[in-house]
């Protein structure tokens, strides 16, 4: 039963990696139908500004602070040069150009801080809280803690601002949005910026537990984008749902399934994603896609 | 510049290409005796590269379906031919058929799920196989090698055929390949098959009320497309001897992709353009700094997806176009 608990609690702290950084997928496709392949990569850079910012001698969560406002400008530096010209482009064009993007930011990271791996400073004491014989170590707490917060804020946003309301008419219509007077691409611009912010919150909080280099979030991108189609493309709340879930069960499947072990527990989100491609394409909560002729 | 006309058909445009082919076919074949052997094995590989790319370019040129896993395909071509002539002693020539089988299966059962799929969710999933490649390579190292990759004693291969050494009769065999599978895929397109495909592309309900069946269609370029991505994957394997699992990675899928867009989407001789493209420009960058490549490649595409989506063949094209009109012949009968 331990065993259980204890995976179940890895789960949820990888999970909630998973679910931040599926948001910001989320966030980005919802209001503008973009699909973006960089959100991991844009969030490893994050993570090295972060790094940097401590490595020049800052606090940890001050460092952490100004790595994400400094990813949200640049998130909607990002959008405003590479995306806003191809916005309207074809599907192909635009998962290109965001693939070109991956490259650019992997590499630009690989020039400024090298390819070897870096020790992330831990965010949160170490140590654990013991309940009976499971252990729950402060980071998963953390961690858990940080995307609720999140996901509470994000709420709070959509709800209750203005600007959140600018963003959900956009991700409902744009044209009719326009119509309506929102500056849409104003809002586009800082959508991008918040996702790109949520996602560095991603990749600062990965950091420290799954050591830095550029390729850090190779894999975090794949079962982001899992949980994203699972929990529904345009959903933020499947979104975390799917996140965690996809965490936990991941953890599970490693743990309980020899013939997976730690190499394999790459393909739970691939059967994950046909599974939810073929048999749900819409995911849990999000909205089915009819396509008219 | 005066524009000139010059009509398909005629015996000036038979003399034009002729002489055109001529002279490429001569700098090809004269290649590894002027170049030294390492820079005819780069020319060997940017072929190699530019095969991947044809692959890639049926499946999204052609059929406007994205592939992010065709280095995995490729892989699987490598692996089959290191596996067969390192473990079990095949005669490495044998093997080709056995890669393009193969990799025609996989692509077979990866382009079935693939029909409910379109767009983004396409790319998720060739994506997911691109990225799951390496990790599934290294959990069955009891076949694969793992991490250490498999390797094709080099004696398997003589060091001299014909008065030709090693880099030069590669160079030979691969430049061979290369040729009938360009044949093989132009006539494909001219086929019935590939304007079919090109048609579903294109529009596909239209084609359907035509009579296409996208899903024979579909899976089948998928297929065909997968094969020659095993094919160059198998022939990979006797110019490096090597496969490991971090050599066909997501970075090799992108590099694919890239090398597609750069060179020209849709077109066959883009395919080369992009061959060249991804063996030289890392090989250069890599000498100023080890990211550079990618940076240069990032940014590269961004551009010209941005100002030039017709790649660079596109804007040869296009220059060409100033000074030469390429015209059918009319059919009017006198």
């Amino acid at each position: 039963m331990t065993k259980f608990f204890q995976l179940v609690i890895a789960g949820i702290e990888i999970g909630s990696i998973y679910a931040l950084v599926a948001l910001a997928i989320v966030i980005i496709y919802a209001s503008t139908g973009l699909k973006n392949l960089a959100q991991g990569e844009m969030a490893m850079f994050s993570a090295f500004i972060a790094y940097q910012f401590h490595a020049w001698g800052l606090g940890i969560w001050l460092a952490l602070i100004l790595a994400i406002l400094t990813t949200f400008v640049l998130g909607m530096g990002v959008q405003q040069v590479v995306l806003k010209p191809v916005q309207d482009s074809s599907l192909l064009t635009v998962v290109i150009v965001t693939l070109g993007l991956f490259l650019g930011l992997n590499s630009v990271a690989g020039f400024i801080w090298g390819y070897m791996m870096l020790a992330f400073p831990a965010i949160f004491p170490e140590g654990a809280l013991e309940i009976g014989s499971v252990d729950i170590s402060y980071a998963a707490i953390g961690v858990f803690a940080v995307l609720l917060a999140c996901a509470g804020a994000l709420f709070a946003l959509f709800q209750f601002t203005k600007i959140g309301l600018a963003m959900r008419a956009v991700a409902y219509n744009k044209e009719t949005s326009m119509l309506v007077g929102v500056q849409v691409n104003r809002v586009i611009m800082v959508g991008f910026g918040l996702a790109a912010s949520l996602g560095a919150v991603g990749g600062i909080f990965a950091a420290p537990k799954l050591f830095l280099d550029p390729f850090m979030m190779l894999t975090v991108l794949i079962y982001a984008l899992a949980s994203a189609a699972f929990g529904g493309l345009d959903s933020p709340l499947g979104a975390v749902i799917a996140g965690l879930f996809i965490g936990i069960i991941e953890n599970l499947a490693g743990g309980y399934i020899g013939f997976i072990g730690s190499d394999l527990k790459i393909v739970v989100p691939l059967v994950i994603i046909l599974g939810t491609l073929l048999f749900r394409p819409q995911g849990l909560l999000g909205r089915k896609y009819i396509p008219r002729v | 510049m005066a524009n000139t006309t010059i009509t398909r058909g005629t015996s000036q445009y038979r003399s034009i290409v002729t002489v055109g082919f001529a002279l490429l076919g001569l700098v090809v074949i004269l290649l590894p005796f002027v170049l030294s052997g390492f820079r005819t094995f780069q020319f060997t590989m940017a072929l190699l590269w530019a095969l991947g790319v044809l692959s890639l370019n049926m499946l999204t040129g052609w059929s406007g379906q994205i592939s992010l896993g065709h280095s995995a395909l490729f892989g699987l071509g490598s692996y089959t031919t290191c596996i067969l002539v390192g473990t079990y002693d095949w005669n490495p020539i044998l093997t080709i058929p056995v890669a393009a089988l193969v990799t025609f299966i996989f692509g077979i059962m990866i382009g079935i799920p693939a029909l409910r799929l379109a767009g983004l969710y396409l790319a998720l999933m060739t994506l997911a196989i691109g990225v799951a490649f390496t990790p599934v390579i290294r959990r069955f190292k009891e076949h694969t090698g793992g991490s250490m990759g498999i390797s094709i004693k080099k004696k398997v291969f003589p060091e001299e055929i014909l008065g030709l050494n090693l880099d030069q009769y590669l160079y030979f065999l691969v430049v061979i390949f290369a040729v009938v599978m360009f044949a093989l895929a132009r006539n494909l397109l001219k086929s019935r098959v590939g304007r079919a495909i090109t048609a579903m592309r294109d529009n596909e309900i239209p084609a359907q009320t035509m009579g296409i069946y996208p899903a024979r269609y579909k899976t089948l370029i998928f297929a065909t497309s997968s094969m020659f991505a095993g094919i160059a994957g198998a022939l990979y394997a006797f110019v490096i001897r090597f496969s490991a699992p971090y050599s066909f990675t997501l970075t090799l899928a992108i590099f694919f992709l890239a090398g597609l867009v750069v060179g020209g989407i849709g077109t066959l001789a883009g395919a080369v353009l992009g061959g060249l493209f991804i063996q030289f420009v890392p090989y250069y960058a890599e000498e100023i700094n080890q990211g550079l490549a990618g940076m240069v490649f990032g940014i590269i595409i961004i551009i010209i997806m941005v100002s030039a989506p017709t790649g660079v063949l596109g804007l040869i094209k296009k220059l060409r176009a100033r000074f030469v009109t390429v015209t059918d012949p009319s059919v009017v009968r006198h």
